[in-house]
């Protein structure tokens, strides 16, 4: 496990060194700009720019293996298949974590060294701030997952982007189509967000070692179902 | 005698291919080709056999384990070289060597070197500064550095110039002085099965039509031509792909003997080359 991780790393240091200056670069103009021209952060850009820079990267990271389709290399060596797919998720979370620390870095020198202060900046390097995004991109990252496993890694990370943005879509597409056609799509979906609103509501009201160890579980659990989707469908794979 | 490979009732469906059961064995010690124009399931096979792709049914046995069963302890017994070993081209050979050696426990350091320099093949040039012939031999260092017991190669020669692909030949002949060891490879290039084979196995569109000593099929097969009137239904059944223009016809007999009793003098034989078996099996009746 330790070896193909390690191989990751041999086979994309270039890809982590462009992340290493990349990331720290756009962000800290991104803040700077914002701060500068807004008089704030913007959440919606900030976090768009946030999710993109992070998971971009940690695409970035393994396509030096789609490009020489290292499949074939790695699935004719003597090692189960599952081994493969374990390793992928730990380097790819390991980049992950990785991008993500320097984007909080970028926020710290905005904050420290360039002296620019903003209400949303100080939220977000706050733990809560900081873990909330980073926890939603793990989501993320173990909802794509078990697709590139199943198709390939172009084709698995377009169906996955298609599908989220699809669900992102719903909530405004109804509103739009109810706007123009209110007698052909009357569904209410109301009574979905306050059902949501009503778990937040009930969450808060929890003490906060229960809430994260809620969200360990949830994670875990999460984790595991997306694990055991890769193995079987890259078990079941022709390489 | 154990095979180290027995293949049975194997198939394989593909939208537009079908690999239909096909059997064959391969014993210990002995070098095997595998023969077929573009297309026939050469690769297919080999993939099978490596469990890169999975098989509608079948069995494979290597060193007498299921494949899939004992995937681990098989694999880190075969040297396997694709026909385009595309590894890292940014990286070199040390770098390579580095990423593949830890998943194989029995990795010999001195014989990679020993390959390395055999190969005159630099440790410290990128891959992508090295020519198709440098990187065949770099997989080739690499299949043979852990003291496989089978090697197998998709077409290992194809794109490679005479001088090397006699090279490698002698490579692989030299490795048969260990009698533990056997090659499973496909090629085109007949030509150098006919030096160094021991068993050929012909597949056309997914089927085997021999799996055989190599020195048995050469004896059997023969190319003949004969005028068109000594054709008819009875005797076309000796012959595999015909060819036929005004002045007779051109076709392979598997049975040598037999149609040497039949027609006597009345037909010219002349003797198979392993290329003349595979054109005229892969060919239809053809009239010219």
């Amino acid at each position: 496990m330790f070896d193909l991780i390690k191989k990751d790393l041999v086979v994309g240091w270039i890809v982590l060194l462009g992340i290493t200056l990349l990331i720290p670069f756009i962000t800290s103009i991104a803040i700077m700009a914002m701060i500068d021209d807004f008089g704030g952060l913007i959440l919606g850009v900030f976090g768009l720019i946030t999710f993109g820079l992070c998971l971009a990267g940690a695409f970035l990271f393994i396509s030096v293996d789609t490009v020489y389709e290292a499949d074939r290399h790695l699935v004719s060596l003597p090692l189960k298949r599952s081994k493969i797919v374990i390793a992928r998720y730990l380097s790819m979370w390991l980049c992950l974590t990785f991008n993500y620390s320097l984007v909080i870095l970028s926020c710290l020198v905005a904050v420290y060294y360039f002296n620019q202060s903003d209400p949303l900046l100080d939220r977000l390097l706050t733990w809560r701030g900081i873990f909330a995004p980073y926890l939603m991109l793990i989501f993320i990252l173990l909802y794509m997952l078990p697709f590139i496993f199943k198709f390939s890694t172009n084709k698995g990370t377009l169906i996955a982007v298609t599908t989220q943005a699809v669900l992102l879509l719903i909530n405004p597409a109804h509103q739009l189509l109810n706007k123009w056609f209110p007698e052909l799509f009357a569904f209410d979906f109301t009574w979905i967000l306050q059902k949501l609103q009503a778990v937040l509501q009930w969450l808060s009201q929890q003490s906060t070692v229960s809430i994260y160890a809620g969200i360990v579980i949830l994670i875990a659990g999460v984790a595991v179902i997306s694990l055991a989707l890769s193995i079987r469908f890259y078990n079941r794979r022709d390489i | 005698m154990a095979n180290v490979i027995e293949i049975e009732n194997l198939s394989k469906e593909y939208d537009d291919f079908f690999l239909d059961n096909v059997s064959f064995v391969l014993p210990e010690g002995f070098i095997m080709g595998l023969i077929g124009p573009n297309g026939a399931g050469k690769t297919t096979i080999i993939k099978l056999i490596m469990n890169l792709i999975l098989r509608k049914s079948g069995t494979i046995k290597l060193f007498g384990l299921d494949n899939r069963e004992h995937e681990v302890e098989v694999k880190s017994r075969i040297g396997f070289v694709y026909d385009n070993p595309n590894y890292y081209e940014h990286l070199n050979l040390k770098q390579i060597k580095n990423i593949i050696a830890p998943f194989y426990p029995t990795w010999d350091e001195a014989e990679f070197k020993r390959l390395v320099e055999k190969f005159n093949l630099p440790m410290k040039k990128i891959l992508k500064k090295f020519s198709r012939g440098m990187v065949m031999k770099a997989a080739i260092a690499i299949a043979l550095s852990h003291h496989a017991d089978l090697i197998l190669m998709d077409e290992p020669t194809s794109g490679l110039d005479p001088v090397f692909r006699r090279e490698l030949l002698d490579l692989l002949y030299q490795l048969l002085q260990d009698e533990k060891k056997s090659i499973l490879f496909s090629t085109h290039i007949t030509s150098d099965l006919e030096r160094i084979a021991d068993y050929v196995t012909l597949i056309i569109n997914g089927k085997i039509i021999f799996s055989r000593n190599k020195d048995e099929v050469l004896e059997n097969y023969a190319l003949v031509k004969g005028g068109n009137d000594l054709l008819n239904a009875e005797t076309r059944k000796l012959f595999t792909g015909i060819r036929r223009n005004e002045y007779g016809f051109e076709a392979i007999t598997s049975n040598l003997q037999e149609t040497k009793k039949q027609f006597g003098d009345q037909l010219v034989y002349d003797k198979a080359s392993l290329e003349d078996i595979m054109y005229h099996a892969n060919l239809r009746e053809n009239h010219v």
